[in-house]
């Protein structure tokens, strides 16, 4: 398989590429950790000032497990390569995947999941850590099932992520400087994702609403599913929502791409 | 059959205009005027294989656009080309396979790797056998002298070696046609003198074709038989550099130099002076009279030295650049 080796060699390059910047990685791993701590301590000054058990359907346990999983997820799961693609197109970086028989949004997907190995490895067994941490401290049951769902919801998830910045990336080709729209996308994928707060906090109309997005299964779904809030039926129920997703998706983007390049103006030397 | 035809094609772009201050800043908020560029404009012409072209022109001619358009990376507005049998903005995988472009200010290479890694990805991607690039690898890595560098991070590497690797990982996959955006931008004349020869080099051994665009006539004069003069999206000139004064009036340079101090006035009636310092002058004079004129001045004027020159080519093309041909007191840098 000849033509698969290129995107085989995007990827370890993407890996070694991603290795070379340690620290980094470490810093943003961090970064990540002080607005998961920020959550644990709000939520415990919630329940403490409640007079009720449960609040918007989690327990206390429930509420700070969601609180770190959707930090440690959204980390996992979080784009990043916007920015790069915009400079590709308003720099007229992206000729030289014209003029090579490559394909661009295969290249990107290497790209990003080459990035991310390391990344998610560190992440994963992190997980694993704080799920040990979770069972001691409450009475808290996972099942191998569960966790499998877990982990084929969160690669969804992931491709989810992927497709809805590779499409949105596509507005540069009309919007030279597209910053602004990234930065706004980004803001909302955060809330709508469920990163910051579990979606029912919202209520009832919003969480109807989102549940016709694909956001919420960006995170909210993965989360739940650890979090023993949804019943076997859901989850599928889930899974199969976000494989529609990544579908409808895949077809927005090589939509949005196709009348783009057609735009493309590739500017500079 | 040529390797390479063009015709009639061009190319323009929208753009809009804002003028100066911030008051015109928001009066472009709301309203934009949109004006059209007309980057390449009708251009046509064709070119055998194993050729070697140059592209001259001044910044913003069109030089790079109308190689954009013949690797396929931008849709002409109207107009055809074929490239070896195929329309290039089509982007079929066959055509790519088979030639390269090097943008002297786009790299290919991954800036965080050593270039080996870079070039063995373009490996994969142009789906090269082990064996042949490993052979390609050897001898251009030998002739471009860069065999120890390439374990070196990318960002590490001088200008100059960083641009014979872009040139080795656009010839991995032996391309028939090369296209070249200005491969001796911003390097020192040794790196730019090892580069045209390795270019002179490979055309003649390989027999690919190559398209060249550059500022620096050495490039053009050194590599070049055929040139290709494009001034505002349109072509000036299509032939030999050396001959591109003859299109002028025929013109020649008589360089003087004097024993003693001769008036200006008094060599105003022979031709345009260019240079005049009292004991040296430079002046310009139509051929037709050369011998006629040059006898009458040395027999009036206290000469000690004598030469004849041709103009110079930044010259001609200079004249070329402003369409009606009409010369600048200055010899502007081409």
């Amino acid at each position: 398989m000849k033509a698969l080796q290129k995107y085989k060699r995007t990827y370890i390059l993407a890996l070694q590429n991603a290795m070379e910047y340690r620290t980094d990685f470490l810093m943003s791993l961090i970064s990540g950790g002080f607005i998961i701590l920020v959550q644990c301590f709000l939520w415990t000054a919630v329940f403490r000032s409640s007079p009720h058990e449960i609040i918007n359907g989690y327990s206390y346990s429930q509420m700070i497990i969601y609180s770190v999983l959707s930090g440690v997820v959204s980390k996992l799961v979080s784009a990043g390569f916007e920015g790069e693609i915009a400079n590709d197109i308003k720099t007229g970086g992206l000729s030289k995947f014209i003029a090579q028989p490559i394909h661009y949004f295969s290249y990107r997907i290497c790209n990003f999941f080459g990035g991310k190995t390391v990344q998610t490895g560190v992440v994963l067994i992190l997980f694993v850590i704080l799920m040990i941490v979770f069972t001691q401290i409450w009475e808290f049951h996972l099942s191998v099932v569960q966790v499998v769902m877990f982990l084929v919801s969160i690669l969804f998830g992931l491709l989810i992520n992927f497709l809805l910045f590779y499409s949105i990336s596509a507005l540069a080709f009309i919007i030279t400087e597209v910053w602004g729209v990234y930065i706004a996308f980004n803001q909302g994928v955060y809330l709508l994702s469920g990163a910051i707060f579990p979606l029912t906090i919202f209520g009832d109309t919003f969480a109807r609403i989102s549940s016709y997005l694909p956001f919420q299964y960006v995170v909210f779904f993965p989360v739940n599913i650890i979090n023993g809030s949804l019943t076997d039926h859901e989850i599928v129920r889930g899974l199969l929502v976000q494989a529609v997703w990544v579908i409808a998706l895949m077809m927005i983007s090589k939509f949005s791409w196709d009348s783009g390049m057609r735009k493309y103006v590739a500017v500079g030397g | 059959m040529s390797i390479i035809q063009v015709e009639r094609l061009s190319k323009s772009f929208n753009y809009y205009e804002k003028e100066l201050g911030f008051k015109k800043s928001l009066k472009n908020l709301v309203k934009r005027k949109s004006l059209i560029k007309e980057a390449v404009s009708e251009i046509t012409f064709a070119i055998e294989q194993g050729e070697m072209v140059g592209f001259l022109g001044p910044n913003g001619s069109g030089k790079t656009t109308t190689l954009k358009m013949l690797s396929g990376i931008l849709y002409p507005t109207s107009g055809q080309a074929n490239v070896f049998g195929y329309v290039p903005w089509e982007r079929k995988k066959d055509f790519k396979m088979q030639f390269s472009i090097v943008m002297g200010q786009k790299s290919q290479l991954w800036w965080d790797l050593p270039a080996n890694e870079s070039l063995y990805l373009n490996k994969c991607i142009y789906e090269v056998e082990d064996k042949p690039y490993n052979l390609v690898l050897d001898e251009l890595t030998e002739m471009l002298d860069v065999k120890d560098l390439l374990n070196i991070q990318v960002r590490r590497l001088s200008l100059g070696e960083r641009m014979k690797m872009e040139l080795i990982a656009s010839l991995i996959h032996r391309p028939k046609v090369i296209f070249l955006d200005e491969p001796t931008i911003g390097l020192d004349l040794i790196s730019q003198k090892r580069i045209r020869e390795f270019l002179k080099y490979y055309n003649q051994q390989t027999k690919a074709t190559v398209i060249l665009t550059s500022h620096y006539m050495a490039d053009i004069e050194d590599l070049c038989k055929r040139t290709i003069i494009i001034n505002q999206g349109k072509s000036v000139y299509d032939g030999d550099l050396r001959r591109v004064n003859e299109l002028f009036h025929a013109k020649k340079i008589i360089k003087l130099q004097f024993t003693d101090e001769v008036p200006m006035q008094a060599l105003i009636d022979y031709g345009a002076i260019i240079q005049y310092d009292g004991m040296n002058a430079v002046m310009e004079i139509d051929k037709n009279d050369l011998q006629r004129l040059s006898k009458m001045m040395l027999d009036r004027f206290p000469i000690l030295d004598f030469t004849i020159e041709d103009i110079p080519i930044e010259q001609g093309i200079e004249s070329l650049y402003q369409k009606d041909g009409v010369r600048h007191e200055s010899l502007a840098e081409v």
